[in-house]
């Protein structure tokens, strides 16, 4: 243990452990208070991403009349039910529109083992930028495209068949047509890859033959859940929202808007933990300001001895600033894991519940914000008795006690 | 070796040491003491000037090749004295030449390096750290001067000491005896021109008493240093009493 030779790091590690309990407790303090704060900042980050990525290029998306948050929550992220059907019809509307780039149709409803069915068109795969891994897209109805999870989970590949149930959990009815697998898409870390799709008309066979439509030919009767717009001037979005709007049975969802309403809400929570964090990070500091003081105090008669073999006052001062600094590496080491270990275990549970995908190994350049607080705080914590160490009575070691 | 002063080894002229009382809440027997030419030093009771009293200590050369025995009780100011040869206290007053160095004008961090390089100390409550090793413990004039601890001449002091087995050991884990030399060790570690000890006899047996001065005495013939003792026992100058290199100031 002890034969390297004595420097100035070392002799702080020395003292540090000298007080084995006392040192533990303050990195624990310290290291749950940065955890929490890089921990906010891991899922917080992710989070964001993850409602980026899933919006693709979505600038409006049409449902029928209800709540916008619900629309956005059924259609992009596949996380709510839709708020009801809205007519065929309503695509060819809003393709007639000049400010509509794009509309895509899906239609919502059934699932397979808890991974969703989603009806759409050939635009859907171009709306997300989607590659297909395996296979290729489906050409006509009870074609299936898998997302890379569910192919994964499911061990399907194309060629084999499944059946769809209907209602979104798992253990509803199951249709008696069966879909075949055509394509596998390959994996993109977003809500797509627990996706099944497949054709528009797939989802209105299968209804069919469970008898929810009495006549199949009829187009004006043929229904989707929601349609995704892409503008294609920023002008659409001061027209365009307020034109769907004003149309009966439909309702707008700006996924813009409806985005920063989620944060704002899921930004509660994220501000009580950040708050948290702080608190546990004050409690640390004072706690390491605590320590470094009695330390000053109890080895008082060996900082002066230092000082009486020639060390400067700063360099006493710089031995306890030492060690309060490696305390802040130690415990800034410690924080990163456990935030790390914390978001792979919130990723888990999520993963779950087929939620939101947040994984343990995501890096952020945010959390380079665990060591400069650990730092900054080291160095409040360590200014006073620093300072004491420099302006320390060395004469006093001369004063013979009677 | 020794350089100006006409090869005075230790100077004082007309030094003297201007306390503030209230930084001295520890041993206010100081503040009242004496001059020992019985004048001036004496320092007025209550109001303002209370609060200071100049410590004035007698004109003494100390010639090349001597040792220096400080006498006086306690709070006649050998402290002080102590602490102005070691450069921790600036004289208000007069001049303090160790070895042709004038401590009281060197620059704060000059003084600091000064009293690391030519000052060997051992002070009367030892002040062996608890929490390292006696190895650890020896590292630390080598520590305090941002040197890389010299673990051969380290080896080599111990042994002569008779300690060289101890090195693992935590100081509370040897005798007074012992504790001593690792002292005394670290002390003469980087080749002191001075040896400064402070009441190196106080609380010992007639026995550990002579035992410490026949050591000291040795270290510091043996190393070239200058011994420099502030005590107030009485039995150091009966052992002393043939050593001819060994000159007396006592302080009241």
């Amino acid at each position: 243990m002890s034969r390297a030779p004595l420097n100035l790091p070392r002799l702080a590690w020395r003292y540090l452990w000298a007080r084995p309990m006392l040192t533990a407790l303050n990195l624990l303090l310290l290291s749950l208070g940065l955890a929490a704060i890089g921990f906010v900042v891991l899922v917080g980050e992710q989070l964001e991403q993850g409602l980026k990525r899933d919006l693709g290029g979505i600038d409006l998306v049409v449902g029928a009349k209800g709540s916008p948050m619900q629309i956005l929550l059924a259609g992009v992220f596949h996380l709510d039910q839709s708020t009801g059907n809205i007519p065929l019809a309503t695509v060819a509307q809003l393709r007639a529109q000049p400010l509509v780039a794009q509309a895509v149709p899906i239609s919502l409803g059934d699932s397979f083992q808890g991974f969703r069915i989603v009806g759409t068109t050939a635009e859907y795969l171009a709306l997300y930028q989607l590659a297909v891994a395996q296979g290729q897209v489906w050409k006509g109805p009870m074609q299936a495209v898998l997302g890379a999870e569910v192919a994964a989970r499911s061990g399907l590949k194309p060629g084999d068949r499944f059946h769809g149930t209907h209602g979104l959990a798992s253990g509803g009815d199951e249709h008696e047509q069966a879909y075949e697998v055509i394509g596998v898409l390959a994996p993109t870390g977003g809500v797509v890859d627990r996706l099944v799709l497949t054709d528009l008309a797939s989802v209105w066979e299968a209804h069919e033959a469970h008898g929810h439509h009495a006549v199949h030919d009829d187009e004006a009767s043929l229904e989707v859940s929601m349609v995704l717009v892409r503008y294609r001037s920023p002008l659409a979005a001061v027209m365009l929202p307020r034109w769907v709007n004003a149309q009966p049975g439909l309702q707008a969802s700006v996924p813009a808007l409806e985005t920063a309403r989620l944060l704002s809400m899921v930004g509660v929570g994220v501000d009580v933990l950040r708050g948290f964090g702080g608190v546990l990070l004050l409690a640390a500091a004072l706690s390491v300001l605590v320590a470094l003081l009695h330390a000053v105090r109890e080895r008082q008669g060996d900082l002066a001895m230092l000082r009486m073999l020639g060390a400067t006052p700063a360099r006493v001062a710089g031995l306890i600033a030492t060690e309060a600094l490696m305390l802040a590496g130690i415990a800034t080491v410690c924080a990163l894991g456990l935030a790390h270990a914390l978001t792979a275990g919130l990723g888990a549970v999520l993963a779950q519940q087929q939620s939101v995908r947040i994984s343990g190994a995501w890096l952020s350049g945010w959390e380079a914000i665990v060591p400069a607080m650990a730092l900054g705080l080291a160095l409040i914590a360590a200014a006073w008795p620093a300072w004491r160490g420099y302006r320390l009575d060395v004469t006093e070691l001369l004063q013979t006690p009677r | 070796m020794t350089s100006g002063e006409g090869g005075a080894l230790i100077a004082f002229e007309g030094l003297g040491y201007r306390y503030a009382a209230v930084s001295l809440g520890r041993s206010p027997a100081v503040a009242v003491v004496q001059s020992p030419a019985g004048k001036a030093g004496e320092a007025p009771r209550g109001g303002d000037a209370a609060s200071q009293a100049t410590l004035r200590f007698p004109d003494f050369t100390l010639p090349a090749g001597g040792h220096l025995l400080l006498r006086g009780a306690s709070g006649s100011g050998k402290s002080t004295l102590l602490a102005l040869m070691a450069g921790l206290l600036t004289p208000s007053q007069g001049r303090l030449t160790l070895g042709g160095v004038d401590v009281g004008a060197l620059a704060p961090a000059a003084r600091d390096a000064w009293r690391g390089e030519r000052l060997g100390f051992v002070p009367q409550r030892l002040h062996l750290s608890p929490s390292l090793s006696v190895r650890d413990n020896l590292s630390l004039p080598y520590v305090a001067a941002g040197l890389k601890p010299d673990r051969a001449r380290m080896d080599a002091l111990l042994d002569e000491l008779g300690v060289g087995a101890l090195q693992d050991r935590r100081p509370h884990a040897l005798s007074q005896g012992q504790a001593q030399r690792v002292a005394l060790a670290r002390a003469l570690l980087r080749s002191p021109r001075f040896l400064l000890a402070d009441e190196p006899t106080a609380n010992l047996d007639d026995e550990a008493c002579a035992a410490t001065l026949a050591l000291l005495r040795r270290a510091a013939d043996d190393h070239g240093a200058c011994l420099v003792i502030a005590s107030h026992d009485a039995r150091i100058d009966a052992a002393w009493a043939d050593w001819p290199a060994l000159s007396r100031l006592r302080l009241s």
